[in-house]
């Protein structure tokens, strides 16, 4: 089925389309079919394999994101716009270890993409304070939270898991719990001295 | 304390989309004129996104890692090299084929020599 996809040759169009719809068999197309050309980009720009997953994934997920937000518009390529993310959280990190930075060896053209760079990087710094105040929160409540919020299970599903005796219980805990981490995230948020009204 | 849970429902529910048509105008009228109110949504609506959102992207980083988990990596880093010649590919595939023929080579060689030498002895 996969192979048939790829044989068809979709179009950029068709990919954007696909990832709208979260069909697992056009991410799969897509990413595959990417994929060697990040490898190429980041393995001649001192970086290994393991670098050229971390910021190929990046660069797809901020494409998804884009996309399913409806905040994406084909102006160049999909290829052209992947390669330009990943050069540029490429170049980030090797600027950020301080790496040798002589020019980079490219392969393809690319568009800027500073403006995705500094609302990935923001997004990044919320996310890593959310963590942050996940671990403050401590168990059960990080649990509790992770199941509901972040991996979509049900008020019942919860209640089971963690032995209330019914779902309102659990709800309540919910409430408790959300109010807790609400509190130390913006606390921690303040610290960092970011604003979130944008 | 309940109070405040209440509001908390209310707005969860509101910002993601679980009111119903007469429930939500309600609501936004409510809002309209009360600023404190609005506060309160705009921080939860930034909250919970937060924690949708990074629960979104870690549910598509496992889809992702297992897709990458399928592809054929070492055909694809080698052919990423394009400094590694053909020749180096052949190396790297038959090396171990070329350094039991060169073995067996330098084995028949001594072998020869030491006939040429003592060979005499035999027969």
């Amino acid at each position: 089925m996969l192979k048939k996809i790829i044989n068809q040759e979709l179009s950029d169009t068709d990919f954007v389309e696909g990832l709208k719809n979260n069909s697992e068999l056009q991410l799969e197309a897509l990413y595959k079919l990417h994929f060697p050309m990040v490898l190429q980009f980041i393995l001649n720009n001192s970086g290994t394999v393991e670098d050229a997953k971390d910021v190929y994934q990046e660069s797809i997920i901020v494409l998804y994101n884009k996309i399913q937000k409806g905040d994406f518009e084909l102006v160049s390529k999909l290829k052209t716009f992947i390669y330009s993310v990943a050069r540029r959280l490429w170049l980030k990190k090797l600027n950020s270890k301080h790496r040798k930075t002589s020019p980079l060896r490219d392969f393809e053209e690319s568009i800027p993409v500073e403006d995705e760079l500094l609302k990935v990087l923001e997004k990044e710094e919320h996310f890593k304070i959310l963590q942050i105040s996940l671990e403050k929160l401590g168990q059960p409540c990080k649990a509790l939270i992770e199941d509901f919020y972040m991996q979509g299970l049900s008020m019942d599903d919860l209640s089971e898991k963690f032995g209330y005796t019914n779902s309102e219980n659990a709800k309540n805990q919910k409430y408790k719990c959300l109010l807790r981490l609400k509190k130390i995230f913006f606390m921690e948020f303040s610290k960092e001295n970011t604003d979130y009204n944008h | 304390m309940d109070m405040e849970k209440e509001v908390l429902d209310w707005i969860e529910r509101y910002v993601t989309g679980q009111m119903s048509e007469e429930e939500r105008r309600h609501f936004e009228l409510v809002l309209q004129n009360d600023e404190a109110l609005q506060e309160k949504v705009g921080q939860q609506k930034f909250f919970l996104s937060l924690l949708f959102e990074a629960g979104a992207n870690a549910r598509l980083k496992n889809q992702l890692n297992k897709i990458h988990d399928s592809l054929p990596i070492e055909e694809l880093i080698d052919s990423c090299k394009p400094q590694h010649s053909k020749l180096y590919v052949l190396w790297k595939r038959y090396r171990v084929a070329v350094a039991i023929a060169a073995s067996m080579g330098v084995l028949a060689v001594s072998l020869t020599l030491h006939y040429m030498y003592y060979g005499s002895g035999i027969g």
